[in-house]
């Protein structure tokens, strides 16, 4: 399933509910379903904010897939691109109380992979994954 | 998001509904924390407990009001914490800065008494 949504904050809510539909198919607990979804609002709030600077002339472009591992999403902007390793630690004691920062961080503590793709001045795809739940047998 | 407020005298409460995500509604809690210092409010509790939603911009702007009260020498504590809400507050580490509470009674409890307060 594929959402093309214009850079604009009001449609988080329909990408919460997409995603926890979605996440839902993982059999997870209601704890789970309600991380993956936020993550995937967190990464579309990134989207939407810090690569489209919120232009109504760009897209985001949120993919949900499954695949043999678990539930893949991607959200692509269209903006400048970032790098990840300059994302402040929002945990470090004088991060605390700013008042952003934290939507990867969240990505990275609900979900078991997120990954970057960032193609400069063009765009960034950031891939999030969140594996089945284990089955009773271990398998 | 809809904000209401509850003047108890020697403390206010600010009753928060619905999602909290950024946007033009988010701006009118931060405006009425403003309005509130101007009036020499300083000791307000938060009520979260009909907030549905809450994502990093939400927490933001709990954050935002948060340090904005404590610079200008007052108290914001917040009560009526849901799963979902402490479970963020958790990871984030702001259940560590954050004064919560379970109930507007336990909050209320935590005020200094009117007579108190004063001055």
């Amino acid at each position: 399933m594929r959402l093309i949504l214009p850079s604009d904050i009001c449609y988080l809510p329909l990408v919460n509910a997409v995603a926890e539909e979605f996440a839902r198919e993982l059999e997870l607990d209601q704890e789970s379903v309600e991380g993956v979804a936020l993550s995937v609002v967190e990464a579309s709030t990134n989207a939407i904010s810090h690569g489209n600077r919120y232009d109504p002339a760009k897209d985001v472009e949120i993919t949900f897939g499954m695949n043999e591992e678990g539930m893949v999403v991607t959200v692509r902007d269209h903006g400048q691109g970032f790098d990840p390793a300059n994302v402040r630690d929002p945990l470090a004691p004088e991060n605390l109380l700013r008042e952003s920062g934290r939507g990867i961080f969240i990505c990275r503590s609900f979900m078991d992979a997120v990954d970057f793709d960032i193609d400069p001045g063009r765009g960034t795809t950031i891939r999030l994954l969140k594996r089945f739940a284990p089955t009773s047998d271990g398998g | 998001m809809k904000v209401t407020r509850r003047d108890l005298g020697h403390v206010v409460i600010l009753d928060l509904s619905g999602r909290l995500m950024g946007g033009a509604e988010a701006a009118a809690f931060q405006q009425e924390v403003r309005d509130l210092l101007d009036d020499g409010r300083l000791r307000m509790l938060v009520n979260l407990a009909d907030v549905t939603w809450i994502n990093s911009t939400g927490l933001g702007l709990l954050i935002s009001a948060f340090s904005l009260v404590k610079k200008r020498g007052g108290v914001m504590k917040f009560f009526g914490v849901t799963e979902r809400i402490r479970g963020i507050l958790a990871i984030t580490r702001l259940g560590t800065v954050f004064e919560t509470y379970p109930d507007e009674a336990a909050a209320l409890a935590s005020e200094p008494r009117a007579s108190e307060s004063r001055g």
